[in-house]
């Protein structure tokens, strides 16, 4: 599992430097969201590691690779809503960095803290948003159950982290 | 001794195509060449093998174990090679062992270098750039540094020069005979098998034409070449596949003293190769 999980985050490493500099652009172009700033910003760009990160497993055919491994079904498809999560605090973490730099030599004028609820209701989105390759889930009889374990999280998860997210 | 691989009935319907109760088995410790043109089933086979797609009937036994049910622990035992690149292009080969070898119960780091020395893998450059036998080569190291008893390959030779093929069948070869796995090696080249392979298996449109030890085929397949009015003694009820052209014509038989009695010394016998067999095979089923 941690493995997979360090997979996603690998094939991301390039991606990492357009990310700092989206949560820049974005702080100023999004600037009038106010309150809603860190939401968005984190939102789009979680989103991004995500097609991403599917991206690279469709060009890869990765599918086959972890297909013919030695690995459970439910641990492809959990390390990769697992990865969105993480996606969520790394970028939560970088908006917040972002933010205080630029308060800190007087640009941008953000105000905003960058809040729990922020990145509760982006990583609620993001799970939403998570395309896994419908060819990793083709085989076996787990990833039924998963799936619709996930649809009842989400489910259940929604409404909650949408009012948190304006709160 | 129990085989480490048997295939019994499997089937798998497709628009269009079908794999028809294919049976076959691998005793441990022999290299099986699966042979067939393209579209044949060969992949499909191995897929089914694999678990990556599920099959509508019969049984596919590894080890000798279900490989539905013992998916996992199976999988832990096999090393795979296929045709085209699986791995992660962004990453260095270096990186991609280090996804891989935590997955492996029986990983062996040293197994790992030394075939990567052996084989002359940077470990420092993106899989990118790797040319098509290196990345062949990469998926055979990472396939052989688990200890894998039993290695499937889908055609690992296709696209590869005459050069770098026959490198990498010297090292499949020297490997095998050291550590002492099964291999099931599918190939439309026929050459290659001739040189390695122990048992063969021909499938043709979705069906097993025969799944023979090398020997056997090569002791029961004659090939034979004669005027063409040399066909007409009745020994065209023994021919397997031919060809006929202006001057004569060329053909495959199996029951040789029967048609040496027939054909009185007026034809040429000669030991056919892996290829010759094939293409008579499946242009006699065609015919």
């Amino acid at each position: 599992m941690i493995s997979l999980l360090y997979k996603e985050l690998l094939v991301q490493k390039r991606v990492l430097g357009m990310a700092f500099l989206y949560i820049f652009v974005f702080s100023f172009a999004m600037k009038n969201l106010g309150e809603q700033l860190p939401l968005a910003i984190i939102t789009a760009v979680s989103y991004m590691f995500v097609l991403y990160g599917g991206a690279w497993d469709e060009k890869a055919s990765s599918d086959r690779l972890w297909n013919s491994l030695p690995v459970p079904k439910w641990k492809i498809v959990g390390a990769k809503y697992l990865s969105v999560l993480v996606y969520v605090a790394g970028v939560a973490v970088l908006t917040w960095a972002v933010f205080a730099v630029l308060s800190m030599v007087g640009m941008g004028g953000i105000s905003t803290p960058v809040r729990l609820e922020h990145a509760a209701g982006a990583a609620i989105s993001g799970r939403r948003e998570q395309h896994l390759p419908a060819r990793l889930l083709r085989p076996g009889l787990h990833e039924i159950e998963d799936v619709q374990f996930a649809d009842d999280a989400r489910n259940l998860f929604a409404p909650l982290a949408f009012v948190g997210s304006f709160g | 001794m129990k085989p480490i691989l048997e295939l019994s009935n499997v089937s798998k319907r497709y628009p269009g195509f079908s794999l028809d109760k294919v049976s076959f088995s691998l005793e441990p410790g022999y290299i099986m060449g699966f042979i067939g043109p393209n579209g044949a089933g060969k992949t499909t086979t191995i897929k089914l093998i694999m678990n990556l797609i599920r099959r509508d009937q019969g049984e596919i036994r590894v080890f000798g174990l279900d490989s539905l049910q013992h998916e996992q622990e199976i999988k832990q035992r096999i090393g795979f090679v296929y045709d085209e690149g699986h791995f992660y292009e962004n990453l260095t080969a270096a990186e991609m062992t280090r996804l891989i070898a935590p997955i492996y119960r029986h990983w062996d780091w040293d197994f790992y270098e030394k075939y990567t020395r052996l084989f002359d893998l940077p470990a420092r450059k993106k899989l990118s750039a790797f040319s098509r036998g290196m990345k062949m080569k990469y998926a055979l190291a990472v396939a052989l540094s688990h200890r894998a008893e039993l290695l499937i390959m889908d055609e690992p030779t296709s696209g590869l020069d005459p050069v770098v093929r026959s490198e990498f069948l010297d090292i499949l070869r020297d490997v095998i005979q050291d550590e002492r796995c099964s291999v099931l090696l599918s190939s439309h080249i026929t050459s290659d098998l001739d040189q390695i392979a122990d048992y063969v298996t021909l499938i043709d449109g979705g069906r097993i034409v025969f799944s023979k030890s090398k020997e056997e085929l090569l002791e029961e397949y004659v090939l034979i070449k004669g005027e063409r009015s040399l066909l007409d003694s009745g020994l065209r009820d023994h021919i397997v596949g031919l060809k006929e052209s202006q001057f004569g014509f060329e053909g495959l038989i199996t029951a040789k003293e029967e048609v040496q009695r027939l054909a009185e010394g007026r034809a040429v016998f000669a030991r056919p190769n892996l290829e010759e067999i094939m293409l008579h095979c499946i242009r006699g089923k065609a015919q």
